[in-house]
């Protein structure tokens, strides 16, 4: 049975897709088709009657004809999150949209090493008490953790 | 040839990748997708995403159904299914992050995320490159140039494995 859940090759709004594609098999049955995906996604069990051309073992891989030096900002900035200043540094040097991407990370990091130091009295910050005092009672205002 | 969907008891939403193969998912399940639930509150039960494959959309349908019955007693194994989940090559992860990203589950980007960056953590520039399949558009000039300020973070530390 080649039943249709819905008229699937007009959708009710299209979108452009991000990346080129070449087109796919078409006749794939769509009976409930999520009940035997495990069966689909392997060719050497596939039970289904499309004609298996000769690349049909790869598919459902991935065609990298975009690079990821294209992953957008707001995702590389998530990754990066978590990384140590060598390691900001170290991506940094990937490519240069990274380089752009990760500029606020590594100004950051760098504002907070600048803020250890002066607490731990390191690094030649030349204040009054007083100023010290004043500078320290303000990083804690805006919650910086400085251990 | 009315749609088999009004039968169900359950809403059922249609997704379709961009190899244009259909899945049907519950309407509960799909919604932890902001992107799915926007559609869903717009009236729509066809969801094309032409943005997401359909390797892809096997894994994050697997992990929307897991984590749509989350309950107190699965716990330990919905901490096992994560963790398997993520155990895979860096192409997937970075398609699954994509997808991720478009369909905006932000409890899945974030464990993806996290993934990613616990593993290339500690990587040397060429090989986050390779994994990255980056070309290096720096001329060596330049390179050499931000080598030099930044030297202190080059002391050979760097793990230059690719897995």
């Amino acid at each position: 049975m080649n039943q249709r859940v819905w008229p699937s090759n007009s959708g009710r709004f299209a979108a452009f897709p991000f990346k080129k594609k070449q087109t796919q098999v078409q006749n794939r049955p769509t009976k409930n088709p999520f009940s035997n995906h495990s069966k689909e996604i392997s060719p050497t069990t596939s039970s289904s009657s499309h004609s298996k051309s000769s690349n049909s073992s790869n598919q459902y891989n991935y065609n990298h004809d975009f690079s990821f030096s294209q992953l957008p900002y707001d995702v590389l900035l998530k990754i990066a999150a978590t990384f140590t200043l060598p390691n900001l540094r170290a991506a940094s040097l990937v490519c240069k949209s990274w380089c752009d991407a990760l500029r606020p990370l590594r100004e950051s990091m760098l504002f907070l090493r600048w803020g250890k130091r002066f607490k731990h009295g390191r690094g030649g910050v030349g204040l009054s008490p007083i100023w010290r005092k004043l500078l320290i009672l303000s990083l804690k205002e805006l919650l910086v953790d400085l251990r | 040839m009315a749609s088999t969907t009004e039968t169900k008891q359950k809403k059922m939403l249609i997704l379709k990748s961009a190899d244009n193969d259909e899945f049907e998912i519950e309407e509960s399940v799909g919604v932890q997708s902001e992107t799915i639930k926007n559609l869903v509150e717009d009236g729509f039960t066809f969801v094309p995403l032409p943005n997401v494959y359909t390797k892809a959309l096997i894994k994050i349908i697997d992990y929307l159904k897991k984590h749509a019955n989350k309950t107190d007693s699965n716990d330990e194994e919905i901490k096992t299914f994560d963790k398997d989940f993520v155990n895979t090559t860096f192409d997937d992860l970075f398609e699954l992050v994509s997808a991720a990203n478009y369909l905006h589950i932000s409890c899945l980007m974030n464990m993806l995320c996290q993934t990613i960056a616990d593993r290339i953590k500690d990587k040397s520039p060429e090989a986050v490159r390779k994994i990255f399949h980056i070309n290096c558009d720096y001329t060596p000039e330049e390179e050499a140039k931000i080598r030099k300020a930044n030297a202190q973070a080059f002391e050979g530390q760097f793990d230059e494995s690719l897995d």
